[in-house]
């Protein structure tokens, strides 16, 4: 199975279990919960399903295409169900197979791995899934995000698409994954990895990064002031992100780490607050538009 | 009829593996003590789990609460009739409050003293009544180190509960949590089991799940974990042998419902890595059991043992998927143990400046210099000065391994890394293994150094962080201790109590102070934290508080004479001078309490002397002063305790003897002289008088 194959069919599964199917966001995020179909709609108590393919950054994590796991741009399958059906973990399970993953083959399991992303000020409890000793997934319930409490618990799951790639066409390098007919993930994107690597690591101008920390923080806090919340919560994507790419250059130190990171959280809060008011504000629209879940374990879905 | 087994089930999603053992023991406990406040009798509580169900079986449940007759004790009995004979109105209103007719009331006696009473009989409700609140009660009250919120129910749990068996033999105990109404039907095991089970009969339970590939019973399952891998070694050919590490067996117990063990391996070039690394990739992160060669050494072998939830038809499957997880790992680390060793380790010190230790503390260079200073002040000082070079040398390079990519990757290998790298650099191997003791011992229960050079070291560094942080303003309030100053001090005296280092701790503190420009004020803050460190530690070890503070008055700046002082004076404790001894300090310390205004500091008088217990006394004190303190000098705790043997039927003849308060102001002046040289004679032993 080729690697666009992987997310056509998640994408098929989840469509089939009522997800609206998105598209990755258009601006730089460290995780598909940072897109606002998560990171915003899990808030309040209206319904959400969503799955999306998130190509997420993370500047430090570069290798110069040297390491065969770890890379500073990499895929992750987000799916939100919120509120999470009684069945989730039979759910997420059958997506596998659908990936030709047998449960009954392999050894599947669900260990404590909690989540918290101290810069959105959320948090959830959860686990990492193993498949054969392998991390795929994490698995988490969401219990604040923007330092609000969930008032509809909803279930994230995450995909690490190039392990479970990786996994199924049994290679040791991500690099070597087929990614479609004779072309290779490295054919893809280790031309990327390398320039981006030698960027995050050494050429990002951090005056300019500084700069634009400040400017995106101050126009996230204006516009808010302005009562727009989406295009506000972009600006905090993009300080989160510029922030992400000073950390890699080494230019932040350990004790002003902490002094950024809690002004990117101030003003996620403040636009979770925002948007929490605006669905109220808008009588919560949708309200009514999945299926309800019978809430019996039971009664769900048998396999 | 009683009820033969009550059966609760929990079902859950995957709990975390390390909250079970606790929630193991309060569900059991709980239940015995929830049963015993209703009045259920019972024959036996058992409590079981896997990851995804937390089990009661109670045996032999009384079908109905016991009886309870309550005598609820009213107004006195003379206050509750008059003389006629006719209840007063207190009785006749203690008798509403009750809900008893006033004829009914019955007359108790407590101490003595007659009272009226109700008696209360309270209605036994029957077992099925009582259950379902019971049962429930005892799911609300198990706490976890994490609870969370799954659904808008409003309760919380480690995991979300996804169903409830509740049965009294065949009945339905019938209530509702979080949303889930309890029933009959429980669920296998998630890959090898039916999802849905009718229980027709609580006993068939355990059967239902074996059949289900469910080993429910902790014990039973560890026994067929164990057994399993006792099989799997018979691959082995008697060469290799699996380390049954209870921790990562427990770990692994809580992973599974149903255990199934395989052998994995590995390249044997990754046996060149140093093992603890490699255990480190397969205990921590997969929950490994590792194998080693059967011959002394017991070195690492290429394989390891996990343990799978799933039988599967070809386990092949699995062992692979496996392997190819840890040989990652192990590449990875195989990669930073060329990288890292491309330079030798001193050529990472510099490295060190660009590391923040502490903002205000500046960078971990800094520190290691400042750290090398006191070492060597402690070496110079306490006669080590033949190591004083390789003490200087171990520090220079003690955190150099920090800033290699192994540690930045394995936090936990840091020290590991420092001897590793030491070794093949080429360092002396007492500086090698220096580097990695100074971070002994790790928690309360752990190993010290076994070498000098290591336990210097790690003294040094520790009074230098104690000291540092003070200097910023980080030292530990109420519960906060961010910097864990509070085990640096902890480790520090176990040191010297293991090492039988005599220390001046107050001195070293004070050198610190030195090095790091810290004010005197706060050099007497630190050397308070220390001694209250040192007295929190030895009432841990058991010394009695009286004890444990007058061994810290006496010698607490040398936390392990401190130790011995008290192991002496605990040895003499029970004798009978000892006790007369610390009775006449009692006295002493009273006699010039009270007349602290007429105290001169002169010598006494000898001519003033006219009683001969008097003139013992003062004989006795003069001829013990000199060697007394000589013996506090030099430790020599059993001489002290000899001399103050001696002194001890002197003073006590004294007081048999003499009055102190004589009329004559000169006479009385001067005992009070006499008793204030005998009080410091001896408090060099410490305040005795605590311990009459």
């Amino acid at each position: 199975m080729n690697f666009q194959e992987i997310y056509f069919r998640l994408q098929n599964f989840w469509s089939r279990h009522d997800c609206v199917i998105q598209q990755p966001y258009d601006i730089e995020v460290g995780a598909g919960t940072m897109n606002p179909a998560t990171a915003l709609r899990v808030l309040g108590p209206e319904p959400w399903r969503v799955a999306y393919v998130e190509p997420s950054r993370r500047p430090s994590d570069g290798r110069y295409g040297q390491n065969p796991n770890r890379l500073q741009h990499y895929y992750q399958y987000q799916v939100i169900i919120k509120p999470a059906p009684a069945n989730i973990q039979e759910l997420y399970i059958e997506s596998l197979a659908s990936l030709g993953i047998d449960p009954n083959d392999h050894d599947i399991r669900f260990v404590e791995d909690d989540w918290e992303n101290p810069s959105t000020g959320a948090w959830g409890l959860g686990w990492e899934v193993w498949l054969d000793g392998m991390e795929i997934t994490q698995f988490t319930y969401f219990q604040q995000l923007g330092g609000l409490d969930m008032e509809s618990v909803p279930a994230e799951i995450t995909y690490g698409l190039e392990r479970i790639a990786m996994y199924v066409q049994k290679v040791d390098s991500v690099y070597s994954l087929n990614w479609a007919g004779n072309v290779s993930y490295g054919d893809v994107h280790l031309q990327g990895e390398i320039e981006h690597s030698h960027y995050n690591f050494e050429i990002a101008d951090t005056d300019m990064l500084f700069q634009l920390f400040a400017m995106y923080e101050a126009e996230a806090g204006r516009i808010l002031d302005k009562g727009f919340v989406l295009p506000a919560y972009d600006y905090v994507l993009k300080s989160s992100h510029t922030f992400n790419l000073l950390d890699a250059r080494n230019a932040i130190s350990v004790t002003e780490r902490t002094g950024y990171i809690s002004r990117v959280r101030a003003l996620a809060c403040r636009c979770a607050a925002a948007y929490r008011k605006q669905r109220e504000d808008m009588n919560f629209p949708l309200k009514g538009k999945f299926a309800e879940d019978t809430g019996n374990y039971f009664d769900a879905d048998r396999r | 009829m009683a009820i033969k087994n009550v059966l609760l089930e929990i079902g859950t999603e995957e709990i975390p593996s390390r909250f079970i053992p606790d929630a193991l023991s309060s569900l059991k406990a709980n239940a015995e003590q929830s049963l015993n406040a209703s009045r259920l009798e019972f024959r036996d509580v058992k409590a079981y789990a896997t990851p995804r169900r937390l089990v009661l079986m109670i045996s032999g449940v009384s079908d109905a609460q016991s009886e309870l007759v309550e005598m609820l004790k009213g107004p006195p009995l003379k206050t509750s009739y008059d003389n006629n004979g006719e209840p007063t109105r207190a009785a006749i209103g203690f008798a509403k409050g009750k809900n008893v007719d006033v004829k009914d009331l019955k007359e108790i006696e407590v101490n003595g003293v007659k009272y009226i009473a109700a008696e209360i009989r309270q209605e036994s409700r029957t077992a099925l009544e009582v259950l379902p609140e019971l049962l429930k009660g005892l799911i609300t009250g198990l706490t976890f180190p994490k609870s969370m919120y799954w659904d808008n129910s409003g309760v919380r749990f480690a995991r979300p509960v996804r169903w409830i068996a509740a049965l009294a033999d065949d009945k339905v105990i019938p209530f509702e949590f979080g949303g889930v109404q309890s029933g009959r039907t429980t669920s296998g095991h998630r890959f090898m089991g039916r999802k849905a089970i009718e229980i027709p009969n609580a006993s068939e339970y355990l059967d239902l799940l074996y059949d289900n590939n469910v080993i429910l019973d902790q014990e039973k399952r560890l026994q067929k974990m164990k057994s399993s891998i006792a099989n799997l070694q018979k691959d082995f050919d008697g060469n290799y042998e699996v380390e049954m590490d209870a921790k990562i067996l427990e770990e692994n117990l809580y992973l599974v419902e149903y255990p199934v063990p395989f052998i994995g391996s590995f390249d044997k070039k990754y046996l060149e890595i140093p093992e603890e690394v490699l255990t480190t990739s397969m205990k921590k992160n997969q929950k490994y059991l590792a194998v080693r060669n059967k011959d002394k050494k017991g070195r690492l072998a290429n394989y390891f043992v996990g343990v799978s939830n799933n039988r599967v038809s070809n386990m092949n499957v699995i062992r692979e998927g496996n392997e190819r997880v840890l040989r990652a790992r192990l590449e990875d680390a195989a990669f930073f143990w060329e990288e890292d060793r491309k330079i030798p380790l001193a050529s990472y010190v510099d490295r060190l400046k660009a590391v923040t230790y502490q903002e205000k503390l500046g960078s971990v260079y800094d520190k290691v210099m400042l750290t090398r200073e006191l070492a060597l002040w402690l070496c110079s000082q306490y006669g080590f000065d033949d190591i004083a070079s390789l003490v200087d040398r171990a520090a220079y390079l003690s955190k150099a391994d920090l800033v290699t990519s192994m540690v930045f990757e394995f936090p936990d290998l840091q020290g590991v890394m420092g001897r590793e790298y030491a070794k093949s650099s080429g360092e002396n191997p007492r500086v090698s293994l220096a580097l990695h003791e100074q971070y002994l011992p790790q928690t309360a229960t752990d190993r010290t150094p076994t070498d000098d050079v290591g336990a210097i070291l790690g003294i040094a560094e520790r009074i230098h962080i104690i000291t540092a942080c003070h200097k910023v303003g980080l030292e530990p309030t109420g519960s906060q201790d961010p910097y864990a100053l509070r085990r640096a001090a902890r480790c520090i005296n176990e040191i010297l109590f293991a090492r039988k280092y005599s220390f001046n701790v107050a001195e070293a503190v004070k050198k610190s102070c030195g090095i790091n420009g810290v004010d005197d004020e706060t050099y007497s803050r630190i050397a308070d934290f220390m001694r209250q460190r040192l007295l929190v530690q030895l009432k841990e070890r058991g010394v009695s508080h009286e004890l444990a503070s007058l061994g810290i008055s006496a010698a607490g700046n040398v936390p392990y004479q401190a130790l011995r002082l008290i192991d002496t004076l605990e040895s003499v404790k029970g004798e009978e001078w000892f006790g007369a001894l610390a009775g006449s300090a009692v006295r002493v310390r009273n006699i010039l309490q009270k007349n602290a205004g007429e105290i001169q500091d002169v010598e006494p008088d000898e001519s003033l002397m006219t009683a001969e217990a008097e003139k013992a006394l003062y004989a006795e004190v003069k001829r013990l002063e000199v060697p007394v303190r000589e013996a506090v000098s030099v430790y020599d705790w059993s001489n002290l305790a000899k001399m103050l043997a001696e002194l001890s039927p002197v003073i006590a003849k004294f007081f048999d003897d003499v009055m102190v308060m004589d009329k004559d102001e000169k006479v009385r002046a001067n005992r009070l002289a006499l008793l204030s040289e005998c009080n410091a004679l001896m408090k060099e032993a410490g305040d005795l008088s605590v311990l009459a």
